[in-house]
């Protein structure tokens, strides 16, 4: 059963009467579908719920007379005890009173609605401070006080609130009752004053599933319903190598939160066992990720009990060396719509033609496998594609897929140029001519690299195979993990036949490297006239790109642009970063995250007036402006004026650039909607420099061999901690976290290591 | 244009269009049901104030369509509220609460993601004492159950995720 049906049907489970549900249920789908469907909803609708729906009056009627007392008053005194009357009518049947005013009473949806608008009724009417759900205790924490007092307390008096006594006039005449309930819905609703506590129980779930396991351990301390809110909502499980982790440790961690994961990811742990995959096997019903990334104790056999034993998953991740094509045959017999492959050295190419087999497969990430571009080749059967990530492909190569019509995301990590451009005009990306749906398109050029250097490659691979396996395995898994940028020379000058899917385009993330010398010839109008006519682009990476004063050009008509985060490795000066903010300011109005890095080693000013036209994008709400390599940005008080009437920002991060004083963050204080500001404190390099070679007695640490640590104590003045920095806010409480951090200037990085 | 009529919980009436009116599935599927009707539709779950909100939210992004993100549709991600849905969104606690209710009822799930985040952001970061105060909420453990707790985090630290 799939999740949508699912939660329909747990929709009207709530609503109806669960018998009579279950009769017409199991007679509809036969035993094991009931059986599934209740196992769900057991566990998705609180039990105490259930509780309530099932025996709240039984229980009222053995602990004492009371409940009756609620029962005959509530059809003649306030509206909460019509809720509770109704309750016993439709569950255990103390049909004789509540039929009697069955027509005044609320309708049986809202009768039997689950806890949060009985609980809100509760509320509203008798008693607003103490009334709520407890699941660990009981449904009201204050039940036992609310029945020993709903005898003679205002609970069953009807004089005690106006809404009960006109509640009460509403029962005696049947004519008057509509009109009567609808002015009582008024008062409820102008008096209700919702609390969190008051929303229903799967939206609260709903709520906590967008915290980050993080956030979950914080929430569960807040409370004890609190502390199952955050159990149930983590369904998602990381296991590693941290320190104090063990195999029991790990079985554990999956077995207690076995009954609500969803995504596993293992990565690296030297701990997880077949035991560990048994625990997941036995009690992770409801999980439907599983990701490996290069677990030594991972073999074929642990696949091959997974796709047999957890026929709900939808998405795997394996990264390994160990794995051989008896994986790939066990993936075959799946209902896999994700599958991501890394690795997997000794398995033949060919092998991977059986992924065709997966009927269910849309999405396909192989771009962890260090082949040629001919594994290309082994995906033609794969024809229900609609996501594809590879590695390495080739113009020739990648034109053989024959489902790139039906593609909406293509991933090249590395593009590799073969003999064939010069036959097609120089151009390259012909293949864009077919994906006539591709909604993103990721793409980065390879590496070229001289004899000299293949040579040296080679070298650096022998001595690799030398060190040990594990240290292997996280070197090679750290190289699939990068993302997909390479320092490369020239290949691609000519980008046009991107507009061929212009229409469906909306992500474009490249990095292509462009040729210094080619630029020095002065035309780069293709870049230009390439991007302005993708018109419904909506993000935008440029990685090592050298944008010179008319490729900036090009931003000047992107309507729809939210994000554009542009590194640029070669800049021409103060001048052009000024043109290229003109442009983003006029022509990208929908702008919502910004980030410009100047990766270069020069400082480089912006010049006030062209990014006094930034305050344009008026949904701005990320702003990067930093640099690496050593260079980036001279920022001034005239910028973080322009700042400062950017309404909407939130993130402001301007570490590693310069010229950042008391003044400018004055201006700060107009950003309303600002909360997460980072900024960097330089240091004198000489000052850091003569601390640490007096507290070093200089070079007499050198004679000690044996020493690998040297722990340097950086204190940051105690008014940092003291004052809650910036007055301009002194009420506002927030984290202040301060990071430290080596500069990389590729000149002095000799310098820097000697200290 | 066709317009249609909804009656709030307090019975006030709003003529909306159609097109505007059916953003939100249960209207859509009563519609379905019922076919043509000038009567109100009436919404029992929804006030008056909640339901101009709501229905200002759905001119807008019937005005102002937001991208689809089904991509990364499971990522917890809290960031990536836009501006203007930021903005609709600050209200009282109360408000929020109802709007997420309303939009629970009426099935709007665009709104409810964008509410129900909202609340998440008020979470995120905090410490549970700042959590308690934000919403009001008793600490009902024990020193010993918060230990005992504390020391299960310990060991399910994911700070990885």
């Amino acid at each position: 059963m799939d999740e949508e049906n699912l939660g329909k049907l747990l929709q009207a489970f709530s609503n109806c009467n669960y018998i009579e549900f279950v009769k017409i249920f199991s007679m509809i789908h036969g035993f094991d579908a009931t059986f599934e469907f209740l196992r769900n909803a057991l566990t998705t609708i609180p039990f105490m719920a259930f509780k309530r729906k099932f025996w709240w009056s039984k229980e009222d009627d053995d602990n004492s007379s009371s409940s009756s007392n609620i029962t005959s008053s509530s059809s003649s005194s306030s509206p909460t005890n019509h809720v509770f009357s109704s309750n016993s009518e439709n569950n255990v049947g103390s049909s004789s009173s509540s039929s009697s005013a069955g027509h005044n009473y609320p309708n049986k949806r809202q009768a039997i609605r689950s806890t949060w608008e009985d609980d809100n009724n509760n509320d509203t009417w008798t008693n607003p401070d103490n009334n709520y759900y407890d699941s660990d205790t009981g449904y009201h924490r204050n039940a036992q006080k609310l029945k020993s007092t709903s005898s003679s307390s205002s609970f069953t008096q009807p004089t005690t609130s106006p809404t009960s006594t006109s509640s009460s006039s509403s029962s005696s005449t049947s004519s008057s009752s509509s009109s009567n309930d609808s002015s009582l819905r008024k008062k409820r609703n102008s008096k209700r004053k919702l609390k969190f506590m008051d929303l229903p129980f799967e939206l609260i779930i709903s709520i906590f599933c967008f915290l980050k396991s993080t956030d979950l351990m914080v929430t569960s301390l807040v409370s004890r319903e609190w502390n199952r809110f955050s159990f149930i909502s983590t369904n998602e499980l990381l296991i590693d190598n941290r320190n104090g982790t063990s195999l029991d440790i790990i079985n554990r961690k999956i077995y207690k939160h076995s009954e609500y994961l969803k995504k596993i990811r293992c990565s690296h742990s030297i701990y997880f066992n077949s035991s560990s995959l048994h625990t997941i096997i036995n009690h992770c019903r409801q999980v439907t990720d599983l990701q490996f990334y290069y677990c030594p104790n991972l073999h074929d056999s642990h696949i091959e009990s997974i796709c047999l034993s957890l026929p709900q998953l939808k998405r795997i991740v394996l990264h390994s060396n160990h794995l051989t094509s008896r994986t790939i045959d066990s993936l075959t017999k799946t209902k896999l719509v994700n599958v991501e492959l890394g690795g997997f050295a000794n398995v033949a190419v060919e092998a991977f033609t059986k992924l065709g087999h997966i009927a269910t497969l849309t999405s396909l990430d192989v771009s962890g496998i260090d082949r040629d571009s001919e594994l290309i080749h082994s995906l033609t059967t794969c024809k229900r594609l609609r996501t594809l990530r590879l590695g390495v492909a080739t113009e020739q190569t990648i034109c053989r897929l024959p489902f790139l019509e039906n593609l909406n995301w293509l991933s090249i990590a590395e593009w590799d140029v073969d003999e064939q451009h010069d036959q097609n005009n120089g151009k390259y990306l012909n293949f864009l001519e077919r994906c006539k749906k591709l909604k993103k398109l990721e793409f980065a050029t390879a590496t070229i690299t001289s004899n000299e250097q293949t040579q040296q490659q080679q070298t650096q691979n022998q001595q690799q195979q030398q060190i040990q396996p594990q240290q292997q395995q996280t070197q090679q898994n750290e190289q699939t993990n990068q993302p997909i940028t390479t320092q490369s020379s020239i290949l691609i000058r000519e980008i046009s036949n991107l507009t061929q899917c212009w229409e469906s385009l909306c992500e474009l993330d490249l990095d292509l490297s462009f040729d210094l010398e080619y630029h020095k010839e002065g035309d780069c109008s293709f870049f230009e006239m390439t991007l302005s006519r993708l018109v419904h682009l909506e993000i935008l990476f440029l990685s090592s790109f050298n944008l010179d004063s008319s490729c900036w050009r090009a931003f000047s008509n992107l309507p729809l642009l939210r994000v554009l985060s542009i590194c640029c490795t070669q800049m021409e000066g103060s001048e052009s970063i000024g043109r290229g903010l003109g442009h983003i300011g006029s022509g990208c109005p929908s702008l919502q995250k910004l980030s410009l890095i100047n990766s270069t080693s020069k400082w480089i000013e912006i010049p006030p007036k062209s990014f006094a036209q930034l305050p344009n994008c008026q949904e701005l709400t990320q702003l990067c402006i930093g640099g690496s390599r050593g260079g980036g940005w001279i920022l001034n008080e005239q910028i973080f004026l322009s700042i400062a009437k950017m309404s909407s920002l939130q993130q402001l991060d301007t570490s590693n650039s310069l010229g950042v004083n008391e003044e400018c963050l004055e201006y700060l204080r107009h950003c309303q909607s600002l909360e997460s500001l980072e900024c960097g404190i330089r240091l004198e390099e000489d000052m850091v420099r003569s601390a640490i070679a007096e507290w070093c007695a200089t070079k007499t640490l050198s004679n000690c061999k044996s020493l690998k640590n040297v722990v340097v104590d950086l204190r940051l003045p105690s008014t940092i901690y003291d004052q809650p920095c910036l007055s301009f806010n002194p009420k506002s409480s927030f984290q202040f976290i301060a990071k430290i951090s080596n500069s990389p200037e590729p000149n002095n990085n000799n310098n820097n290591n000697r200290m | 244009m066709s317009t249609i009529k909804l009656e709030s919980a307090d019975e006030k009436v709003f003529e909306v269009e159609r097109d505007i009116a059916c953003m939100a599935v249960t209207i859509k599927n009563m519609l379905e049901d019922i076919g043509e009707t000038d009567t109100a539709i009436p919404l029992p779950n929804v006030t008056s104030n909640i339901l101009e909100k709501v229905l200002e939210y759905c001119k807008h992004h019937k005005e102002h369509p937001t991208p689809q993100q089904d991509e990364k549709k499971d990522e917890k991600r809290l960031d990536d509220i836009p501006p203007w849905d930021r903005e609709f969104c600050k209200v009282d606690q109360p408000t929020l609460f109802e709007l997420i209710l309303a939009a629970n009822y009426l099935d709007i799930k665009p709104l409810l993601d964008v509410t129900c985040k909202t609340v998440a952001n008020m979470i995120r970061g905090k410490t549970p004492e700042e959590i308690r105060k934000i919403f009001n909420i008793k600490n009902d453990f024990t020193p010993e159950e918060e230990e005992q707790i504390r020391k299960e985090n310990e060991w399910c630290e994911d700070k990885g995720n």
